[in-house]
């Protein structure tokens, strides 16, 4: 029986290595984008595009949106902006009219009067104005605090040159000015999730995701999923990109076409708007259930590799506390193994980390050259204390390298049992430490105090405890509500 | 894709593309200097594990 549970513990510690094995290889393909990408089938192409920018109560980022777009190169008069306000209470009337009259003939300003239904709703009335007439012959789907470079459209449209393509996303860049230590946190992580990882999934064939903040389409591709966007679950840009590519179009991602938004700057505001995205990616789970890991039904998404990519990140904190689970019953019911395991699966946690945190540091070193501290403690620096102990075979803390005997409860000294537990069940408490640095926020704790905790608890845990929380909400089937994340205006092109 | 198709000028298409693709080529070639930098690392870690305890500093 004791072989059994032993046997069991050693395969949960191994399951709890999957995401960091599945992103490491993900990142391993990165590089390959120099070789397999898309640009060969580009071409000078300059299609109609029409913008559509869904809008409530943005009147104060609303303004430098629509000015970035006017300095775009791309032909004159072959693009507009439709702003689909969603019943906006706020001065974004009077921001509109005074934008229609400065730039005739390229803005336009649809109104529905019974909004507060979503992003989805207000996209599809745009969508529907847009696909009546014929003019548009691509739709870029954006949001109102998107900044657009000068040349990302053109970098965009080249892609449709290719007429299987159906689709193209840019890189998102978190563009705060000032920054503070939360924005800097989601600068870095969107060099990991975006500039690192959609190169990767360029080069394996499927994206399963075009940010929802700049999604062009062809209109062939926007008839082909159906001519609206899904409003059944909260995450309508990976619903369309999956939809897409179901269709047998292509979805690019161009790491080059680069556009600028703003994030949240609190960790509450953070926790909503993931929680939002995470609900909406489980929603995802069960709406696509029929291609997980069924290569036949799409080759894309059936693929067993992009299925473990998919489930390693959607179910990440649940693997982090099976791992922790295995390695507290390794150390009752084999204790010569468990610091062993524990060296094991923190040691590649460790080289996972490195690797990926040097990498994107080269791969956006204009991000990384204000954001390098965040994504050094990106982990946390108490996760990395435990990654030390892990590399150096326990010794700084037991000298023999060997865990104290069970049985030896001591509060007081780290050596003792409850010092060993925390430390081989680190990657469940750090989500729950993140968890409570949420509620410290939440309860108005003063910035640098939440500040202090997280780096010290580290903003990857707080991603992690995020999904975890999402994972409990869909299981309780808390009730679903579209939460607009708000937004100031601080996002800034770079000069 | 038909009516409303501009043409940009190919030399301005071909620059962002050069450009573009040399940001592609650079990112690859700096994956495997860090690759292979962290692999000798990793090598060595193994390696210094199976050294014989005391062989090197108290001979």
């Amino acid at each position: 029986m004791i072989e059994i549970l032993t046997t069991l513990c050693l395969c949960l510690v191994l399951l709890g290595m999957v995401p960091t094995l599945a992103t490491f290889a993900q990142f391993l393909m990165v590089g390959l984008h120099g070789i397999w990408n898309h640009y060969s089938k580009c071409a000078g192409h300059t299609p109609r595009v029409a913008f559509i920018l869904p809008a409530w109560n943005e009147a104060d980022v609303l303004g430098a949106s629509i000015d970035s777009l006017m300095d775009m190169d791309y032909p004159v008069g072959a693009w507009r902006l439709y702003v689909v306000d969603d019943a906006s209470t706020d001065h974004t009337s009077e921001v509109m009219r005074q934008k229609m009259a400065q730039y005739p003939g390229a803005v336009f300003h649809l109104r529905r009067e019974k909004g507060g239904q979503g992003k989805a709703h207000t996209l599809n009335h745009g969508i529907r104005e847009i696909l009546a007439g014929d003019w548009a012959e691509a739709v870029m789907i954006m949001d109102a605090d998107v900044l657009f470079e000068p040349l990302t459209l053109r970098r965009m449209t080249r892609h449709l040159a290719d007429p299987e393509v159906g689709g193209v996303t840019a890189y998102v860049k978190e563009g705060s000015e000032p920054s503070s230590l939360l924005s800097r946190f989601i600068a870095f992580e969107y060099i990991t999730a975006q500039a690192a990882a959609r190169r990767a999934q360029n080069v394996a064939g499927g994206i399963p995701c075009m940010a929802g903040g700049a999604q062009l389409h062809t209109r062939e591709n926007l008839m082909a999923i159906g001519g609206t966007i899904d409003t059944s679950t909260l995450a309508e840009d990976t619903y369309t990109t999956i939809k897409t590519q179901i269709c047998g179009h292509r979805a690019i991602f161009d790491p080059n076409a680069i556009v600028w938004a703003e994030e949240p700057d609190s960790v509450v505001a953070l926790w909503k708007q993931r929680l939002r995205w995470g609900r909406g990616n489980l929603q995802i789970t069960l709406a696509f259930r029929d291609l997980w890991f069924r290569p036949r039904r799409s080759s894309k998404f059936g693929n067993p590799a992009f299925g473990v990519l998919w489930f390693s990140i959607a179910l990440m904190p649940v693997f982090m506390i099976l791992g922790s689970a295995g390695l507290i019953g390794l150390f009752y019911l084999w204790p010569s193994w468990a610091p062993l395991a524990f060296s094991v699966l923190w040691t590649v946690t460790f080289i996972s980390y490195a690797f990926q945190t040097l990498f994107s540091i080269v791969i956006d070193p204009q991000t990384a050259k204000r954001a390098w501290f965040e994504g050094i403690a990106f982990p946390g620096l108490l996760s990395l204390g435990v990654m030390t102990l892990a590399i150096l075979g326990l010794k700084p803390f037991f000298g023999s390298g060997q865990w104290p005997p069970t049985g030896g409860w001591s509060w007081g000294a780290i050596g003792g049992e409850i010092g060993v537990l925390i430390i081989l069940g680190w990657s469940a408490l750090s989500t729950l430490a993140a968890w409570g640095v949420y509620r410290i926020d939440k309860a108005g704790a003063p910035k640098w105090l939440r500040n202090i905790l997280l780096v010290l608890v580290g903003y990857g845990p707080l991603l992690c405890a995020i999904s975890m929380g999402a994972i409990i909400g869909q299981l309780r089937s808390a009730d679903l509500k579209w939460d607009k994340t708000i937004k100031s205006g601080k996002a800034r092109l770079p000069t | 894709m038909k009516a409303g198709d501009e043409t940009i000028a190919l030399s301005t298409f071909d620059a962002i593309r050069a450009k573009d693709l040399r940001n592609e080529k650079r990112v690859m070639w700096s994956e495997v200097g860090i690759a292979v930098i962290l692999a000798l690392l990793v090598a060595g870690y193994i390696a210094w594990g199976f050294v014989p305890r005391g062989y090197l500093f108290d001979r």
